[in-house]
């Protein structure tokens, strides 16, 4: 089916659309044959999709990909600039809810993110690929961490920027960012700030096809494996055991009943009718 | 449950002897883990310990039959079985003085991954294979296990073993820090020629 921004509680926008097909919104940026600039309304929306879809049991997946010949190639400056002269807190804003969104709420949010990216990434792109969970570049999409981006992102703020996780983080992308230097998809993936790349003609199968296959995982069993590698990098051993059997508990008593996926899935196992174990 | 050998003066090999299940680790096995641990951390005469499995499989996890829902064993064994789990993997495995050196063929899954995170070097076949399936049972991944994977390899790894369920190949483990390694011939015989380096450095 086709789900306008609108069904999720937001009103629409010409440069993003959104697909629900079954169980999978699939946002796309911008416009055919576009350049990839996010304007200020662009980053808005973002926000506000995962705000809306958290809670929305329709929804399974979302899948972030460029309807534009970029995923991101910059913030729209032009945009920006005159959105500022006349309503500087509505920037100031956005870019809040957008930071807080990447870093905090799509990493606990119930629904697997993933995101697909070609042609350029960089900036706000960069930002929302922290918060995705699987990340599928093209071989040839180029990485650039322009140091006057993030510049502009911590002056909007007006505060420091948040540290870039665990993604963006080391000696080699410090420098990259200050040289300005380009790295493509492969190299992406060598440094984990995507989880693989894939030649252009298969990106958009690969990716269609994780996301239908995480739609058949159990919902509940999903958005705890995403708070636990949320928080238990931070804990000590002992209090990952307490919190492991904390949501342990908490899944089964959830999960209950003979038709949960849970029963289902140990049941086949068990009569040896289903081989879970091997990726299934 | 366990086959120890002492092979050579100083070497210790640890191998997981349960076969017909793919060595999951079971109630007797990971209390003979623990128990053979505690045993070794205070040989002097002993410098490097390999830990591998027997039958062509490393190890396939937990024992789903011994520590999930349909176990038919005691609350009290289970608790104590629990326990020792938890001591060896999450305290005792890494305070072990001595160099580990793990060898890895067919599956190393779930909960047999922090012995990769605990090891110094892991040689894995190139066939061998390596996931976190539990999401495919509908279960949730152990804290312990995901903060151990998150320490070998970065987010990115780490989300996609924990919410996919897919395993990966050994180049990919590679690649992705699980390994050091990748060996076409046997990965123990490579194991414990670089343990033997080891103790005669």
């Amino acid at each position: 089916m086709t789900l306008s921004l609108t069904d999720i509680g937001i009103d629409p926008d010409e440069s993003i659309q959104a697909n629900l097909e079954q169980g999978v919104l699939i946002v796309g940026l911008g416009q055919a044959g576009g350049q990839g600039l996010w304007t200020v309304s662009m980053i808005e929306y973002l926000s506000r999709v995962v705000q809306r879809i958290a809670g929305n049991e329709s929804i399974r997946v979302l899948v972030l990909e460029a309807v534009s010949k970029d995923f991101c190639s910059g913030l729209d400056l032009n945009d920006f600039a005159a959105i500022t002269k006349t309503d500087p807190i509505r920037v100031r804003t956005a870019m809040d809810e957008f930071e807080q969104c990447c870093l905090r709420l799509m990493p606990t949010l119930e629904q697997p993110v993933l995101a697909q990216v070609h042609g350029q990434c960089q900036s706000a792109g960069i930002k929302w690929l922290e918060g995705c969970d699987i990340v599928y570049a093209d071989h040839r999409a180029e990485f650039f961490l322009d140091e006057s981006d993030f510049h502009q992102l911590s002056m909007v703020n007006n505060s420091q920027s948040e540290p870039k996780a665990n993604l963006i983080s080391t000696n080699t992308e410090s420098f990259d960012a200050l040289a300005q230097q380009v790295f493509d998809g492969q190299e992406a993936a060598r440094r984990g700030l995507v989880t693989q790349s894939f030649p252009h003609d298969l990106l958009t199968h690969e990716i269609r096809a994780l996301a239908s296959s995480l739609i058949e995982k159990d919902r509940l069993a999903l958005q705890f494996t995403k708070e636990t590698i949320a928080h238990v990098g931070t804990m000590s051993w002992d209090a990952s055991v307490n919190y492991t059997a904390a949501k342990f508990a908490e899944l089964t008593s959830r999960q209950s009943g003979a038709s949960s996926s849970r029963a289902i899935a140990i049941a086949s196992f068990l009569a040896g009718e289903s081989k879970p174990g091997k990726g299934g | 449950m366990l086959r120890i050998e002492d092979p050579l003066p100083g070497l210790r090999l640890i191998g997981f002897n349960r076969a017909p299940k793919r060595n999951a680790i079971g109630v007797e096995l990971t209390l003979a883990i623990e128990r053979v641990l505690l045993e070794t951390r205070f040989r002097d005469d002993i410098k490097a310990l390999v830990i591998h499995g027997i039958g062509g499989h490393f190890c396939a996890g937990m024992d789903m039959k011994d520590f999930f829902d349909s176990s038919t064993r005691s609350p009290e064994l289970l608790k104590t079985a629990r326990a020792a789990t938890e001591h060896w993997r999450c305290h005792l495995l890494r305070k072990m003085p001595q160099t580990i050196f793990t060898a890895v063929e067919g599956y190393c899954l779930g909960g047999a991954l922090p012995i990769l995170e605990c090891s110094d070097v892991v040689v894995g076949h190139a066939k061998a294979q390596f996931g976190m399936p539990e999401i495919n049972f509908g279960f949730v991944p152990g804290g312990q296990i995901v903060k151990s994977v998150g320490l070998m390899t970065n987010k990115r790894a780490l989300s996609y073993l924990a919410l996919t369920g897919r395993l990966i190949d050994a180049t990919r483990a590679l690649h992705w820090g699980l390994l050091s390694e990748v060996v076409d011939h046997d990965p123990l015989r490579r194991a414990m020629e670089l343990a033997q380096q080891e103790i005669n450095f």
